[in-house]
Parts: C-alpha cells; sequence; structure tokens
C-alpha cells in the first residue's frame, strides 16, 4: 500500500495539457501508488466549479481553495489545499477563520503548498520565508485542526523544525529534493512519523521520489510509515 | 564554489581531485580549469589529463564563445577529451561568465570534432535541448532540477539516447530522485541503460576498460 499525498488533476496555471482525474489516477497506478490524495488545481487557480461526479477509485478528493472560495459551495473532501505563495491569502481575517471553523466542524486537514510548479507556469507572488512565518501563527493558534505542509524545502524544515515537528502538521516529501540524502536527513530533524510520502505528480515524475524512499538509508522501519502508515491518521481513514 | 578562481585555487581544486581518483577507481576526475587564465588553463589541462583525468570542466568564470575559451577547445579536441559546461538558465539574472545554450552552441559549430557536454539540460529543459539540437557534438546531462515529468523524454526524443548523460549535481540535489527520473521516464530499457551507464563509459573510455 502506498498513499500519495501530493498530486493534481485538471488544468491549471500554465498548464500545458488537462489531465482528469482517471488520466492521472492512471498515471499513478503505474509507478506503483494504490492511494492518491489529490485535488483539481483549476478550482484554485482558475476559478472553476468543483466535479461533482464520481472520482476514479483510490483517489482521495481535497478541494483546492483561491482566497476568493466560497465556504457554501465546498464539495465533500478530506481536506482543502492553500496555495499562499502564489495567491495572497490574510490568515488574519474573516474568510480564514470562517475556513478554519469549517475545516474544525468537518474534520478535514487543511494542506499548506509553499511550492507547486517552479515560476515559469507560477509567479511566486509572497515569499516562503513570509508565508511560513504567517502559516505558523495560523497553526499555533488551530492546535486542534491538523496541517499538512507540502513544497517544503529541506533548509526550510531545518529553520522551522519548531513549526514542522508540531503534533498537528505533517509533512510531504515532495519538494525535499536537496541536498545528497535528504530523506535520511529530514527524519533526523523531525519524526518519520511526521512525514508522508508526496510525489509532486504531474510536475514530478511519480515514481521519482518514491525510489527515494524505498532507497534511501533510513531505517528499515521508517519507509512504511512514510509511504502509507502515518497518512491514514491525518485522513481519518483504515488503512 | 567561486566563479572566479584563481590558477592556484584551480590547481589545488584539481590536485584534490587527482588525490581521489588514487584511491577510488571509480572515481574518473575532470579538470577544472578558467579561461580566465588563457595559458596557465591550457598547461592545467595536459598536466590533469596526463594525470588520468578523462575531460574538461568550465564553470562560470568566462562565457564559453569567448575567445579565451578557444585554446582549452584547441587542446580538448587534440587531447580527444569532453569538455563539460555549465549552463542554467535560472529565473533570477543569469551569472556574468554562466553560458547560455546558444553560446554553447556557437561553440559547438566553431569546434564541430570537439564533444561538449551541457549540464542540467541548461535548467528549462526544453529551451535548452531546443538551442543544442542541431549540434551533434553536443550531449546533455538530466543534472540540475526537479525530476520534472517529461524532461527525459523530451531528451530523448529531440537529441537521441546517445546523447542524453545521467548527472545528479551531488552533493547539492538527491542522487536517488535524480536516478528515480530516469528509471521512471516512459523510454526503451536500451535507451535507460544508454543514459544510466553506456554512455558515460563511452564518452570517457570505460568500455572493457577498469579505468
Amino acid at each position: 500500500m502506498i498513499i500519495d499525498f501530493n498530486v493534481h488533476f485538471g488544468a491549471g496555471p500554465g498548464a500545458i495539457e488537462r489531465r482528469s482525474a482517471r488520466a492521472c489516477y492512471e498515471m499513478q497506478r503505474a509507478a506503483g501508488i494504490d492511494l492518491c490524495v489529490a485535488s483539481d488545481l483549476a478550482t484554485a487557480f482558475d476559478d472553476f466549479d468543483f466535479e461533482q461526479g464520481p472520482l476514479p477509485p483510490n483517489i482521495i478528493l481535497f478541494a483546492g481553495l483561491s482566497p476568493r472560495f466560497n465556504a457554501s459551495s465546498l464539495p465533500t473532501a478530506k481536506g482543502v489545499r492553500i496555495y499562499p505563495t502564489y495567491q495572497q491569502w490574510r490568515f488574519d481575517d474573516a474568510e480564514s477563520a470562517r475556513l478554519l471553523a469549517q475545516c474544525r466542524e468537518r474534520r478535514m486537514i487543511v494542506q499548506i503548498y509553499l511550492r507547486l510548479q517552479d515560476p515559469r507556469a507560477l509567479p511566486v507572488s509572497v515569499a516562503i520565508g513570509e508565508v511560513i512565518k504567517q502559516a505558523h501563527k495560523l497553526i499555533q493558534a488551530n492546535a486542534d485542526v491538523r496541517f499538512v505542509i507540502s513544497g517544503a524545502s529541506y533548509a526550510e524544515v531545518r529553520q522551522n523544525v519548531d513549526l514542522f515537528g508540531r503534533s498537528n502538521v505533517w509533512t510531504d516529501i515532495s519538494h525535499i529534493q536537496h541536498p545528497i540524502n535528504s530523506l535520511p536527513k529530514l527524519v533526523e530533524l523531525i519524526d518519520s512519523s511526521r512525514v508522508l510520502f508526496g510525489s509532486g505528480a504531474p510536475v514530478m515524475y511519480p515514481y521519482a521520489n518514491l525510489y527515494r524512499v524505498i532507497n534511501s538509508s533510513i531505517s528499515p522501519a521508517a519507509p512504511a510509515p512514510i509511504l502509507w502508515r502515518n497518512a491514514p491518521e491525518p485522513l481519518g481513514i483504515t488503512p | 564554489m567561486l566563479a572566479d578562481p584563481t590558477p592556484d585555487q584551480c590547481r589545488k581544486a584539481n590536485d584534490l581531485v587527482l588525490r581521489l581518483m588514487e584511491t577510488e577507481p571509480l572515481a574518473h576526475g575532470f579538470c577544472y580549469v578558467s579561461q580566465a587564465h588563457e595559458r596557465h588553463a591550457v598547461e592545467e589541462v595536459r598536466r590533469c589529463i596526463r594525470a588520468g583525468m578523462k575531460g574538461i570542466k568550465l564553470w562560470v568564470a568566462v562565457k564559453c564563445n569567448d575567445a579565451r575559451t578557444f585554446p582549452i577547445a584547441e587542446e580538448a579536441v587534440s587531447l580527444g577529451v569532453p569538455i563539460l559546461i555549465h549552463s542554467y538558465l535560472r529565473w533570477e539574472e543569469i551569472l556574468p561568465g554562466e553560458s547560455k545554450p546558444t553560446e554553447i552552441a556557437e561553440l559547438a559549430a566553431r569546434y564541430p570534432t570537439l564533444t561538449i557536454i551541457m549540464a542540467h539540460m541548461a535548467f528549462r529543459w526544453k529551451e535548452g535541448v531546443d538551442a543544442v539540437r542541431e549540434h551533434p557534438n553536443i550531449l546533455v546531462d538530466t543534472s540540475g532540477m526537479d525530476p520534472e515529468l517529461g524532461s527525459v523524454e523530451y531528451a530523448v526524443k529531440r537529441l537521441g539516447a546517445r546523447r542524453v548523460l545521467f548527472g545528479s549535481d551531488a552533493p547539492g540535489r538527491d542522487i536517488l530522485c535524480q536516478i528515480g527520473r530516469v528509471i521512471a521516464a516512459d523510454i526503451s530499457e536500451a535507451d535507460r541503460d544508454a543514459i544510466l551507464h553506456a554512455n558515460s563509459e563511452r564518452l570517457i573510455g570505460l568500455m572493457g576498460d577498469a579505468r
């Protein structure tokens, strides 16, 4: 069983082609990934409506939100995704408070993306350091909400261990690409129970990060939690 | 890493690599020189290749289409060794001495018998690969970027697998993600073998040769 916490479908900013949820799911299956936590990028960036139709099996839907989201139209989802590096989110305003209240009430995860695509597709509008600072305040103030941080680099985790090590925070490995042996280094900083497998597909090859987890020189007990055992708890599912 | 090293710094760096090659039979060195040093650079290339190094590395002191590169290129042709040239079309302004793929293409056109490796596929891999496509004496390496979907297939389709080399950019990047990218690519097993080892073995003369 492998659960991928970082997959997108649909057409987003700068996307060359629209990938359907089905195409995305099949690509992940071909890479040996069983369950995908996925969202439609276009609902966050292009204000597309949420698709209410049936999804392929083994896709766990998250709702990609823009700062203009309408709380009343949120689909039934296990979590929400926000992209504060690329869109101006104000974590201290009434809209954010409403979002957090919804997530608390519906037990939805808040997945915060620090990085998603490179600047050729998606220009950064808020410096990542500033986003981390604001996210830290938000997460501290909402200890009863579960957060996943995606797109962090190893250096950012190292500089913010007090954030990434919190008991209501999980970190996905998709963008932890530097330096050599980055995964063993990461699990020295934060407990492997807080680390989730994320492929970053379809921006990245789904198998590249999987190959890294399988072959890294981490403790023999660490890959299973990262690849699948850690995810059910924040997702609230039975593996 | 120094953008503009002195001759002494280059020599010391090369001495370190030569010492590593003595103890690690799988280490094959490339001689690091700066075109800014002209005569010293050519002499350093001769010293290092005589001592067993397999190629030349140019980083960012001087652009590769600058006339100061030409004596080094001619020495490389004469010795039959490749030159690896850093190229990275970053999103910020590139460094003054950093070579663009089009400038590497100029050098390749001037010396058609010189083998050039354009490092990192120039980061913006479509632009990089397209810029060097018409120059069969330019190879590219896969290092230097996140394992972006389609990057390996694009290089193979546009250049042919024989012109694509595996590169990790270690220790800056995680080697395993970079190997995973080539393993994940939708290419034939023969092409994958070529990228992961056969092309490099051929390039630095390792076919059937321990060193």
